[in-house]
C-alpha cells in the first residue's frame, strides 16, 4: 500500500492555496451582505512620510459644531459625500439649526474636511467639502438639521450615507438622493428620491413622484395625487409596495420582469398578465407606472 | 528507458504547475493585502478591493486545483488503471 508524501513544497502550495479559497470566501461573503460599505478597519494611529511631506493615519477623532442661520430662507440644498442627513421641522423657528459631526481617522484628516454653508438668494446651501491629501483617510460628515415649517423645497444628497426627513408638512417640495444608504420622508409634496443600494420609504401628497432604486426596495404611500398627476415608481432587484388614498384616479401601469403584481383597488383592466397589469382606477386621470425587474409589486387601499 | 524519459517528462511538468501555482499565490496575497491597505489607510470607506480579491481569487483557486487536485497527468493515469480494470474483470467473465 502506497502513501502520499508531501514535499515542502507541495505543503506551502496547499496552505497558499487554502489561503486563497479562504480569502475568496471571506470576499463573497462580504459582497453577498452588502457590507462594503459598513466594514471599518481598526488601524493603529501612526504617522509617516510620502515624498518629504509627514502625514497620519488610523485612529479616530470627532469634532462637533452647532451654527444657527437666520430663517430668511424658504429652499434648504444638503450636498454630503459620506455621512447621513437628518432634516427635521420645528413650529415656528426663527433659524435653521445646523448640527454637524465630522469624524475622521486623525487630526490631519479632520482637518480637511469643511462644512460650508452659504445663502443664495432664499436658497441655503450647506456642502461637505474634501482638501485633497495622499494617504490621507478622508473623514465623514453627518447633518443634524432642523428648519422652520415655512421652508417650501429640500434637496438632499449623499454618496454614502442615509437621508431621513421627519416632521415637516406635506407642502415640502423635495429631491432626496443617495447611492448608499437609506431614503425615508415621512411627508412630501412633489418628491423625487432615488438609492442606489438602499431602501425608500416615502408619503407623498404632490403632482409629481418620482422613486427609484436599484437594489433597494420601495415602500411608499400616495395621500393625494391630481388629476393631472404622476407617479413613477421604479426598482431593479426591489419589491414595491404603495398605499394609495381611497379616491385614487389614475391610468395604472405595473409591470415587472420576473415578479408577481397585485393591485386592491378595482380596476377596469386592459391588459393582465402574470407580471403586468394595466388599466385604469376610476376615470384613469392621472398617471401611475410601477416597475421592477426581479421584484413584486402591491397596490393596497388605504 | 522510454517510459522513465515520460516519467521524468510528467514529473517536471507537475513541479513547475506547482511552482507557478506558489508564484501565483504569493503575488495574489501581497498585491491583495497592498491594495486592503490602500483603500483603508486613504478612503476607507468602500471596500472596493474585495472585488479585486473576489475575481482573481477565483483565477488562483482554480490554478489551485489544477495544480495539486486535477493534475492532467495522474487524472488520465488513475481513469487509464481503472479502464484497464473494467477491461480486466469483462475478459474474466
Amino acid at each position: 500500500m502506497s502513501r502520499t508524501r508531501f514535499s515542502p513544497i507541495d505543503i506551502l502550495g496547499i496552505t497558499l492555496g487554502v489561503l486563497a479559497i479562504l480569502v475568496v470566501v471571506g470576499s463573497i461573503v462580504a459582497i453577498a451582505q452588502g457590507r462594503m460599505f459598513d466594514l471599518r478597519w481598526s488601524i493603529p494611529e501612526g504617522r509617516g512620510f510620502w515624498n518629504g511631506q509627514e502625514f497620519s493615519f488610523g485612529g479616530s477623532v470627532r469634532e462637533e459644531k452647532d451654527e444657527q442661520v437666520p430663517a430668511d430662507v424658504t429652499e434648504l440644498e444638503v450636498r454630503n459625500i459620506a455621512g447621513s442627513i437628518d432634516i427635521s421641522a420645528s413650529a415656528p423657528a426663527a433659524s435653521v439649526s445646523v448640527h454637524s459631526v465630522k469624524a475622521a481617522p486623525s487630526q490631519a484628516a479632520l482637518d480637511r474636511v469643511h462644512v460650508e454653508i452659504r445663502k443664495v438668494g432664499t436658497r441655503l446651501i450647506l456642502e461637505e467639502k474634501h482638501e485633497p491629501g495622499f494617504l490621507i483617510r478622508s473623514g465623514t460628515v453627518s447633518f443634524q438639521i432642523i428648519v422652520p415649517r415655512s421652508m417650501k423645497v429640500m434637496e438632499a444628497h449623499s454618496v454614502s450615507g442615509s437621508i431621513t426627513v421627519q416632521g415637516v408638512d406635506q407642502t415640502v417640495d423635495q429631491v432626496l438622493s443617495t447611492i448608499s444608504g437609506s431614503v425615508t420622508t415621512n411627508a412630501s409634496r412633489n418628491l423625487d428620491a432615488s438609492s442606489t443600494s438602499g431602501h425608500v420609504e416615502f408619503a407623498s401628497a404632490g403632482n409629481a413622484v418620482k422613486v427609484h432604486t436599484v437594489s433597494g426596495s420601495i415602500d411608499g404611500t400616495l395621500d393625494a395625487l391630481s388629476k393631472s398627476g404622476s407617479a413613477t415608481l421604479g426598482s431593479v432587484s426591489g419589491s414595491v409596495t404603495l398605499n394609495a388614498f381611497s379616491q385614487l384616479d389614475a391610468m395604472v401601469n405595473l409591470h415587472s420582469v420576473s415578479g408577481s403584481v397585485a393591485c386592491g383597488f378595482p380596476i377596469t383592466i386592459t391588459e393582465q398578465k402574470r407580471n403586468r397589469l394595466n388599466g385604469s382606477i376610476g376615470s384613469g386621470a392621472a398617471n401611475l407606472d410601477i416597475g421592477t425587474v426581479s421584484g413584486s409589486i402591491s397596490i393596497n387601499r388605504e | 528507458m522510454s517510459d522513465m524519459n515520460e516519467k521524468l517528462a510528467l514529473a517536471r511538468s507537475i513541479a513547475r504547475r506547482k511552482v507557478a501555482f506558489i508564484r501565483h499565490a504569493i503575488s495574489y496575497l501581497v498585491v491583495i493585502v497592498g491594495l486592503a491597505l490602500i483603500n483603508n489607510l486613504t478612503w476607507g470607506g468602500y471596500q472596493w478591493w474585495l472585488w479585486v480579491a473576489f475575481g482573481w481569487g477565483i483565477g488562483v483557486v482554480s490554478h489551485f486545483l489544477s495544480a495539486f487536485l486535477y493534475q492532467s497527468g495522474s487524472l488520465v493515469e488513475r481513469l487509464a488503471k481503472r479502464e484497464l480494470e473494467k477491461m480486466d474483470e469483462s475478459d474474466k467473465v
